[in-house]
């Protein structure tokens, strides 16, 4: 609904933003942090609506995958993170080339189209783990979507093979990586990252590796972890610098924020983790600043169907995928169920008004295909 | 009537017939809010946000009512048949005026041994400990059970109740609609009955309330029957003192079936309800029921209270939804929506700021 959303806006500054975004005008990092700020959620909503709607109609999407985390045991240990384990201590698991392909096949079987495919810093893999792990997948689905290793692991396999991230990436790509996921990117602000992964690579770094996978023709998506003690000028900065690399490539398909979940992990959380108008604000305020990234995706696994559903009325057109077997965030006390059938992320989607559209992370439609015999 | 018109006719406060309510469940939420939040500005100029400090004692689980909604009555093979003391209840009462709590919610069921004089003896009880503390107890559906059991008027329960230290009596409305009532909770009273519950409470000069559970297979258009039969009870008596929607549980229930509400389907009602209860002055968020967030958010479409913090709820917790909210948790959330906590009595006059 386009009632001339300027006009019924009382406060100055949220007109002055509202015009912006009207003209198509990019907004400030100032206007974005004045939106963090604000208590006019359904304002900010409105305008964030309008600029979805402008992209995407009432299309949303969603997708159908495996989640592959094919190894908890990591050298970072860091303290946002649940997940990782020291090797050798209980509960430490690193999936074989042939067990996950025996995943897979299981999960071709069960009609997805993508896998998600990422894990800790594992110092007893090599390259040719890696590379007979995608080749597994390959074999098991020859036309899968696959979404393969953050930022981190490149950096982490390149330094450690004594290769470029671009050979590593040209590598992983021959061997069956499609795509990157978001995932890494943290909060780029060298101060809080410091306090949540102090060993991880620094944001910066983060950045260059995206720059590379662009460069070498692969496209990603990128993240931003929220709700645990960041101010909303570290928000702004993290923004920025995503706004100003994809300036340069182009490559970034979906912009996909994080709520960080406390428990099982050595942070603490603060008040925010339950603040449904802090979710709203960055949302929102993501749709408008990031006027070059061409979706915003909210993984309902993380927030919960009910907010997910929300959040498609103010700026997210792609509400994630099924996510079978998804491990990370559940270890960090994420109450959603461990995956989403396709029919009930339909309903949601339905239910809220808007047109499901199935893809894979490059956003081609993919149809269900039929269960194998 | 186009939606601009509607609009127009939303923010010059003009009431809205069920039909246009109908279709304002077409509209997105950041579009409905600011037109519910421009409603309540209208009858709530304030940007506080109130809460009371109560405790729900749930006494009984034994019920003839029996209804399909329910996994928290005795034969329902959730939770065991109990019967507290008055010995337990005065104890847990005690707690709650120690914790600076000001209300009590008796809540039970349709009981099948307790007679009017079981109920009389019980709120008796409370006010010979407490008599500071507000008695919001009972409910419609037990004064009709009451009335029918003991062959007299609802009048005279009524009458009876409020002579024994009863203040109020929460509205406990369910869905007020015969169709979908006749299916889900057949023993209880109908539509008619409840309103005459309330006429008798406001000839009695007591105060109630209107509660809404939806998502019970209703359509849409019954949704608005509704807030339609509320809206005109209240223009009849005014003593309806808050609106609370709240989306049914289906777990562990009979209609474990039915799909689940939606997060939108709750801000949506909120909003809704907001704009066309025009008589209603407070309309609660349910965190109970829909988790804080949600809640949070109901406070920027239309709702400007959070209800009851310390509660020791036993009804939606057997449907296996579990929230937990303290006096220090609703403070920081209430002040993120961009609101003043205020902490209030059953009168909804304020007892203390939180600046």
């Amino acid at each position: 609904m386009h009632m001339s959303i300027e006009n019924s806006i009382q406060d100055g500054t949220l007109r002055n933003i509202a015009g912006k975004v009207s003209d198509g005008v990019p907004i400030s990092g100032d206007d974005a942090l004045y939106l963090l700020k604000s208590p006019n959620i359904m304002e900010i909503g409105a305008l964030a609506h309008s600029v979805r709607t402008r992209l995407h109609g009432t299309q949303t999407f969603y997708g159908v995958n495996l989640n592959l985390n094919y190894t908890n045991i990591c050298e970072l240990r860091c303290p946002l993170c649940a997940f990782s384990r020291d090797a050798g201590t209980d509960g430490a698991y690193t999936l074989s080339p042939q067990e996950v392909e025996a995943k897979v096949r299981e999960a071709v079987i069960n009609g997805i189209d993508e896998v998600h495919v990422v894990g800790g810093l594992n110092p007893a893999l090599d390259l040719a783990y890696y590379e007979e792990l995608l080749r597994a997948i390959r074999r098991a689905g020859p036309d899968l979507f696959v979404v393969g290793f953050t930022a981190t692991e490149y950096d982490y396999v390149a330094r450690k093979q004594g290769l470029s991230v671009e050979a590593v990436l040209r590598r992983f790509a021959d061997a069956g990586v499609n795509a990157l996921p978001g995932g890494g990117a943290e909060i780029f602000d060298p101060a809080i990252r410091q306090v949540i992964a102090p060993r991880k690579m620094p944001g910066q770094r983060w950045l260059e590796v995206m720059r590379t996978a662009h460069q070498v023709g692969l496209k990603s998506n990128a993240t931003l972890l929220y709700g645990h003690r960041e101010t909303p000028e570290q928000i702004v900065d993290h923004l920025t610098r995503l706004r100003a690399l994809q300036e340069e490539t182009g490559g970034f398909k979906a912009f996909v924020p994080l709520a960080f979940h406390p428990a099982n992990t050595a942070l603490q959380a603060n008040d925010r983790f339950q603040d449904g108008f802090s979710d709203i604000r960055l949302y929102a305020t993501a749709r408008l600043f990031l006027h070059n990234i061409q979706h915003i995706k909210v993984l309902w696994m993380y927030l919960g169907e009910a907010m997910a559903q929300i959040l498609l009325d103010f700026g997210v057109d792609d509400i994630g995928s099924t996510y079978d077997e998804e491990r990370i965030v559940h270890a960090a006390g994420a109450t959603t169920e461990p995956s989403g059938s396709e029919a009930r992320l339909q309903r949601l989607i339905r239910t809220a008004g808007k047109t499901p559209v199935r893809v894979a992370s490059n956003y081609q439609p993919r149809s269900a295909r039929k269960a194998a015999p | 009537m186009t939606r601009k018109s509607l609009k127009q006719a939303i923010l010059s406060g003009r009431r809205i017939t069920p039909g246009e309510a109908l279709s304002l469940f077409d509209w997105d939420l950041p579009a409905l809010g600011q037109a519910a939040d421009h409603r309540r500005r209208l009858v709530w100029p304030d940007d506080t946000v109130g809460f009371i400090v109560d405790r729900i004692i749930n006494y009984s689980n034994r019920c003839e009512a029996l209804c399909r909604f329910c996994a928290f009555h005795a034969r329902g093979g959730q939770i065991p048949g109990y019967d507290m003391t008055p010995g337990e209840i005065i104890a847990k009462v005690k707690d709650l005026v120690a914790a600076g709590g000001t209300q009590v919610m008796l809540q039970g069921g349709l009981h099948p041994d307790w007679p009017l004089q079981t109920h009389l003896e019980l709120a008796r009880e409370v006010k010979r400990h407490f008599p500071d503390i507000t008695l919001h107890s009972f409910s419609p559906a037990e004064i009709i059970h009451l009335a029918k059991r003991e062959s007299c008027s609802t009048d005279a329960i009524v009458s009876q109740l409020k002579a024994a230290g009863v203040d109020s009596v929460p509205g406990a409305s369910d869905l007020l609609v015969d169709r979908i009532r006749s299916e889900v909770s057949p023993k209880k009273c109908t539509t008619s009955e409840w309103v005459a519950v309330i006429e008798s409470l406001h000839k009695h000069g007591m105060k109630s309330s209107a509660t809404m559970t939806y998502g019970l297979g209703e359509t849409l258009a019954e949704r608005i029957e509704h807030l339609r039969v509320v809206r005109e009870v209240q223009d009849r008596t005014g003593i309806l003192r808050a609106f609370i929607p709240w989306s049914f549980s289906p777990a562990h229930t009979e209609l474990a079936a039915l799909p689940k509400a939606t997060g939108m389907d709750y801000l949506k009602i909120v909003a809704i309800g907001r704009i066309f209860l025009d008589n209603v002055i407070h309309i609660q968020a349910g965190w109970l029921t829909e988790g804080a967030k949600l809640a949070q958010l109901a406070l920027a479409m239309g709702a400007n209270d959070m209800g009851g913090v310390l509660t020791e709820e036993r009804v939606v917790k057997a449907t296996g939804v579990e929230t937990r909210m303290t006096r220090d948790t609703m403070i920081p959330l209430i002040r993120g929506a961009g609101r003043i906590p205020v902490q209030r009595n059953s009168n909804y006059e304020e007892i203390r700021r939180f600046a």
